[in-house]
């Protein structure tokens, strides 16, 4: 009756619905690997053009002269890791006290002092580094490593800090107050009480920072005049200079990095670490 | 003013091998006020749900006045569920979360407002209207969430464990409340509980639920007087079980002839 | 040590660092906004540079064409990833999956994607001979212009691929932790799907919602080598045009390249305003979902 044709309608409702699911997840899939793609087929190519769907020749050209020194790879490569490892040190060492003093403590003036904090992660870098540059032309830190590590800073330490502020926001005071109770002295418990407890967010907060260090464009351009060739600024210049086949090659390597990271992330997350928390940057 | 009538309904749980109901049928009489008692994890939650059509069942057929229902969605049932944690709107006041089946059903904005502040008069709480949430007690919130499900004068109104989470005294309140407004608007209601003083003080008549299984359905004196079985008696705090016979009206048991030799 | 003290030494290092590098920075691009750059003997402090971005139409039409990418690309990015959230938020086939690719595209830098956009939606790109093989166009000058086009399409796009995973991943999280109970509770008052996800759904979604598109709409108002690589020479975005004028040999134009960063400085503290006013909300919220604590939330679980 009127219920059994209700009840038939519902299910093929039903079925529909899902199918159309199924389709959008898969839409969502295609579309989040789908950029990736032709730079890897691009490394591979031996010639591409239009209208091949497809190269016709394939060849290791692309990756023999990647990982020759001609193009520069290793220098930037390197530049890019040394820049990146000295900004996670400085924004960890810096940023664990920092993270501390907010997750723990409420003070007047705290909304102000978060507010510092949070302000370079909001205000776009080009706003900012035009006017540094021309502070750091007077202070001998432009054209020189030391000057992009300090300029990436900017973007690295307030995530740094709201990372460790979410981790000391979740950590209980208490496991450090007994300790001191059991006679440590003040060294003992952030070597053998905080640190440990810590850890698991204090890596995953060093990990993204150096994924932000990492993908700096505009900041390092600015400041390290052309002098400073990181690895997004090699294959920018590689992308515009119509070098297809090595900037492919060149994308593979550089999103290397955050492959690995994020399998070390997911060994990480599931299991360990009491304390962790964060989000990613655009 | 409904009836309401399960029949065979039956409730797995994909990955469980045991049933979470286990062909319970019951049939609820219009205007009455039925609990449904048993411990945690025996399927009452599951069988409101049903019933207010938040969940399928396995098999079996639910009718409101001999009607099928089990193909209409939740929307379109009249049966309203008000869940443990009552689930407040946080980001409505307390006005706006009691007209919203109202506004749901396209009522003009007068009318809303009127309607509210009746049933805001109703369930004690004639000032409150314009208060968040979060500022209110407690006990307030859960006539707030029972005041959201009444104002609908809905067929059937399903209760999730309504006084579990109130202080003792505010549970004696609470229970005159919704004694007194069922029988003032006579709306058929099914409430579950796990504690039977709570049932037995409440309901016109218990289901008793023990393992998804319907024992017993009777006025609580019946649950004391005549249990059904001996799991029924124990979950009402039988506790001297004495095994023996009825004889052309005459109770003899073994164990009283072995207390006679022994003495 | 008391409290405050220690406090203070706790802070300090990190706020010295942003202070001098961040505050420093911007108060440096103010002065020379201003007109005053001691270095080349400017010291009188004038409003000349912005009267002449002001009134400079190259100027009007970057800072438009980046508000139109920020606001086209927050928009579709946000929501697209409310529906991708609403899609992912039940157990479901391919949910991990999509769950993992969400997240290594968080890994993946802006410039990588902007260069796969080009090599997939470019005149001469994957889609153009996609189109080709089905007989769509005669050859690459037929192929609608998606990048380098003054609609900035390709940016757009760019800017939607990598945003939609960060708000994405944001909003799921709300939505685990809401659950469906609150759902439920509409449905049962008498809402349809729809209108529970409205009337129910969306409000409570909408502090952590409106708080990520804050951040992506400055990102991407901002950001210089996605717009620098994907975008016409002419009117280029906001950033690279400020970029130009700053690299001009012509030292007369850097007070104007600085009063358009400050010009997108502004912008951002605009941003920061509508943030903290979310966020303020959204803790009011929190206190209130932490106080009805709903329990487990999918509509199949037992009990």
């Amino acid at each position: 009756m009127a219920g059994q044709q209700d009840k038939a309608a519902a299910r093929s409702g039903a079925r529909l619905w899902t199918g159309f699911r199924f389709l959008s997840a898969g839409l969502l899939l295609i579309w989040l690997v789908l950029p990736l793609l032709p730079l890897a087929i691009w490394s591979f190519a031996k010639g591409w053009f239009f209208p091949d769907l497809l190269p016709r020749r394939w060849s290791l050209r692309a990756w023999d002269y990647v990982f020759s020194d001609t193009a520069g790879l290793f220098d930037s490569l390197g530049q890019s890791l040394v820049i990146a490892l000295a900004v996670v040190l400085v924004s960890a060492l810096v940023g664990l006290p920092a993270g501390r003093a907010l997750g723990f403590y409420q003070f007047r003036g705290k909304q102000l002092v978060e507010l510092i904090i949070l302000a370079p992660l909001i205000v776009p870098g080009i706003a900012v580094v035009m006017g540094l540059h021309s502070l750091f032309i007077g202070l001998g830190l432009t054209n020189n490593l030391a000057g992009v590590m300090l300029v990436h800073l900017i973007p690295t330490l307030p995530y740094m800090v709201l990372v460790m502020a979410g981790v000391f926001a979740n950590y209980d005071i208490a496991f450090e107050q007994q300790a001191r109770a059991l006679g440590a002295s003040r060294i003992q418990v952030w070597l053998f009480i905080m640190l440990p407890s810590i850890l698991p967010g204090l890596i995953a907060g060093s990990l993204f920072a150096f994924l932000v260090s990492w993908s700096q464009y505009i900041l390092t351009l600015m400041i390290g005049g052309g002098r400073v060739i990181t690895l997004p600024l090699l294959l920018f210049n590689f992308a515009n200079a119509g070098r297809h086949d090595i900037t492919g090659a060149l994308a593979l390597i550089y999103i290397l990095p955050g492959v690995i990271i994020l399998l070390i992330m997911a060994g990480y997350l599931s299991g360990r670490g009491p304390a962790f928390g964060g989000t990613g940057r655009p | 003013m409904t009836q309401v009538t399960l029949a065979n309904l039956s409730k797995t749980y994909s990955g469980q091998d045991r049933p979470a109901l286990d062909s319970l049928s019951l049939d609820i009489r219009s205007g009455e006020l039925a609990a449904l008692l048993g411990p945690s994890g025996s399927g009452k939650t599951s069988c409101l749900k049903i019933i207010a059509g938040l969940m399928d069942p396995s098999s079996g057929d639910l009718r409101f006045d001999g009607q099928p229902v089990l193909q209409l969605p939740p929307e379109r049932r009249g049966a309203v569920m008000v869940f443990q944690n009552h689930l407040l709107f946080p980001f409505m006041n307390v006005a706006d979360n009691i007209g919203f089946g109202l506004k749901m059903r396209g009522i003009d904005k007068a009318e809303i407002a009127r309607q509210v502040a009746e049933m805001l008069a109703l369930v004690r709480l004639p000032e409150l209207g314009a208060r968040r949430p979060a500022e209110l007690s407690g006990g307030q919130q859960q006539r707030v969430a029972l005041a959201r499900a009444l104002i609908l004068r809905p067929r059937v109104l399903l209760l999730d464990e309504p006084l579990s989470n109130l202080d003792a005294h505010l549970r004696l309140e609470m229970r005159d409340l919704i004694r007194s407004l069922q029988q003032e608007l006579g709306i058929t209601t099914l409430f579950v509980t796990h504690d039977q003083e709570e049932a037995v003080m409440l309901a016109d008549r218990v289901a008793l639920i023990l393992e998804g299984r319907l024992k017993q359905f009777d006025r609580p004196e019946a649950f004391y007087q005549r249990p059904a079985d001996k799991a029924t008696s124990a979950f009402f705090g039988g506790r001297n079980f004495i095994p023996g016979t009825v004889t052309s009206g005459r109770f003899e048991s073994a164990s009283w002839a072995k207390l006679d030799r022994s003495s | 040590m008391s409290e405050p003290v220690k406090i203070f030494l706790l802070l300090a290092p990190a706020l010295a660092v942003i202070v001098l590098l961040f505050f420093g920075g911007l108060l440096a691009g103010l002065l020379q906004s201003l007109g005053y750059m001691p270095v080349i003997g400017l010291d009188r402090i004038s409003l000349d540079a912005y009267r002449a971005i002001f009134s400079s139409p190259d100027f009007i039409r970057s800072f438009l064409l980046s508000f139109h990418i920020a606001f086209s690309s927050t928009l579709i990015a946000a929501l697209l990833a409310v529906a991708a959230g609403l899609l992912l938020r039940r157990r479901f086939f391919g949910r991990k999956l999509i769950s993992f690719l969400f997240q290594l595209n968080l890994t993946v830098p802006h410039l990588v994607g902007a260069i796969g956009i080009l090599y997939l939606f470019s005149q001469s790109g994957s889609f153009a001979r996609l189109a080709y093989s089905w007989g769509l166009i005669a050859g690459p000058a037929d192929f609608p212009a998606l990048i380098f086009d003054p609609y900035a399409i390709g940016i757009i796009l760019q800017f939607v691929w990598k945003e939609l995973p960060f708000i994405g991943v944001i909003v799921l999280a709300n939505m685990q932790v809401l659950g469906t109970d609150y759902e439920a509770v509409a449905r049962s008052l008498g809402a349809s799907r729809w209108q529970a996800f409205c009337f129910v759904l969306l409000p409570m979604l909408a502090p952590g919602l409106l708080s990520a598109s804050v951040i992506v709409f400055a990102f991407t108002f901002g950001a210089y080598e996605i717009p620098a690589l994907l975008g016409a020479h002419y009117p280029p975005a906001l950033p690279v045009l400020a970029y130009r004028h700053y690299t001009d040999i012509d030292l007369a134009a850097r007070p104007e390249a600085m009063a358009m960063a400050i010009v997108i400085a502004l912008l951002s503290a605009v941003m920061i305003a509508l943030y903290l006013r979310f966020v303020r909300r959204q803790l009011a919220s929190h206190k209130t979902a932490s106080q009805i604590a709903p329990f487990t939330g999918r509509p199949g679980d037992r009990r």
